[in-house]
């Protein structure tokens, strides 16, 4: 194998696929990055059995071959390599590598690439495709309630369940909170039953990041077991979580008392500012704000015994009754950060019950959160 | 080492991991006993209004009592499914403090 290429591409492509290295193995070539040189292009790939990343980039190809080199070693020097070209050989005694730039060289020991998984080829039929900015920007918005608590896996992922009409309805839920989202993407093949998968937020969590600012139309294919997303350079392909999501229709209210229509930035600032006031308060259940509805006014206060507290009051067009509640602001703050509506639509049923925050303008995405008790 | 003697270590460790998986399907069958029981107790009840203090009290405890999570400690706040799974339980409809 013999390639020239430009050290930033590389690095960017390096990146990329360095996320599905793994870390922890007995199994050492999972810590490798395969290369394959092929026709005019480098493609770089990397799995650690859960999630594999396969990243394709041009460069110029004066000899076609494969290697798989220690991810670590070969992502930390492309880092510090100078910006300029890279020429990226195999030595004679298939062993290992050379990189060459400038007037200088590294020599890289290589791992066997008969060792390197297979991917399971069958599952690469796509069913569907999307757009790409759609998909990250509704992975952004309801990834905020997805749990982190291992013990309970089904809460780590986002659950997929494409609908009847041809609809996707991405859920996630921490059990304090949870993130509804509606899409709509274009059905590859006619005959797709409905069905739910739950992916896990790392892997989604992989989607945003690297299709999070390129347009494409993204292909995405599921078995029982698998999910891959794939677009023009990038394959992402992974494991699903293995579970039943529980039945989340159950906990949104039906009846509403009272609603507000509200500027999301207006609120959004006011309760950055209330939630400088509420560290250290409440220990183990999160940083707490009281918010009071009256007539039009919107009453936001915090408090904190060791730093002072903040009374906060912005106006918004209400409809219902009065009330008092109380919510970790790390919950409310999440929603309005990803929320992309200049208002936005909160329901209350309650004081003790969940509230819902929706953009204004649509009905595509609701966020749900529970209200904590105060006394 | 002999191959025979090989062969019967493997052979003592296969009758202690044997010996474990005895001990371990008592152990679940003991838990299976007492989940039943809890089952019937906080389910199945003849009183439903005693069924749903019991989940109340369980709740207020500090644990889960929805499907999903049943018997698990809660991590000090309120759970969108327990919370649902009461209300769907209350008849008439009651707050769930």
């Amino acid at each position: 194998m013999l390639i020239k290429c430009h050290q930033e591409e590389l690095l960017k492509a390096v990146n990329i696929v360095s996320r599905a290295v793994a870390t922890s193995t007995p199994i050492p070539i999972l810590t490798g990055i395969f290369i394959t040189a092929e026709d005019s292009s480098l493609t770089l790939e990397a799995t650690d059995m859960e999630i594999r990343i396969r990243h394709r980039f041009s460069v110029q190809v004066l000899e076609e071959g494969k290697v798989v080199i220690p991810a670590k070693h070969f992502t930390d020097l492309v880092k510090k390599l100078p910006g300029t070209t890279i020429e990226i050989g195999t030595l004679e005694d298939d062993t290992s590598i050379y990189i060459k730039y400038e007037k200088s060289q590294v020599k890289l020991l290589s791992y066997e690439i008969d060792e390197f998984p297979e991917i399971n080829e069958e599952l690469t039929k796509p069913l569907l495709s999307m757009d790409s900015e759609l998909l990250s920007e509704s992975i952004r918005q309801v990834s905020i309630a997805t749990s982190r608590d291992e013990s309970r896996p089904v809460f780590t992922g986002t659950l997929f369940n494409l609908e009847d009409d041809g609809s996707i309805t991405m859920v996630a839920t921490d059990s304090h909170r949870l993130a509804v989202k509606k899409i709509q993407p274009t059905l590859l093949e006619e005959d797709i039953s409905s069905l739910e998968i739950i992916i896990p937020s790392k892997v989604l969590g992989e989607v945003g990041r690297i299709w999070g600012d390129i347009k494409e139309d993204l292909h995405i294919g599921f078995s029982e077991s698998h999910v891959f997303f794939k677009g023009k350079d990038t394959f992402i392909y992974s494991r699903l979580i293995d579970g039943v999501f529980p039945n989340y229709k159950d906990v949104i209210p039906e009846e509403i008392k009272t609603q507000l229509l509200i500027s999301t930035d207006l609120l959004y600032e006011s309760l950055g500012r209330a939630s400088l006031m509420s560290r250290g308060e409440f220990k183990g259940r999160g940083s707490i704000i009281k918010i009071k509805l009256e007539g039009n006014n919107i009453h936001i206060h915090s408090f904190s015994s060791e730093i002072g507290e903040v009374n906060e009051t912005i106006t918004s067009d209400k409809d219902g009754e009065d009330m008092e509640i109380a919510f970790n602001v790390k919950y409310m703050l999440d929603v309005f950060k990803v929320l992309n509506s200049e208002k936005a639509k909160i329901e209350f049923s309650g004081s003790l019950s969940p509230a819902l925050v929706k953009p204004s303008e649509s009905n595509s995405y609701l966020y749900l959160v529970l209200p904590i008790r105060i006394q | 080492m002999k191959l025979t003697e090989i062969l019967i270590k493997f052979e003592e460790k296969v009758q202690d991991l044997l010996e474990e998986i005895r001990d371990l399907k008592m152990y679940v069958y003991a838990l299976e006993e007492e989940n039943h029981q809890l089952r019937a107790k906080f389910f199945h009840g003849d009183n439903d209004q005693e069924g749903y203090s019991n989940l109340l009290n369980i709740y207020e405890e500090g644990y889960h009592i929805c499907p999903v999570h049943f018997g698990d400690p809660r991590d000090g706040q309120d759970c969108l499914f327990c919370l649902s799974f009461l209300k769907k339980r209350s008849r008439p409809e009651r707050g769930a403090t």
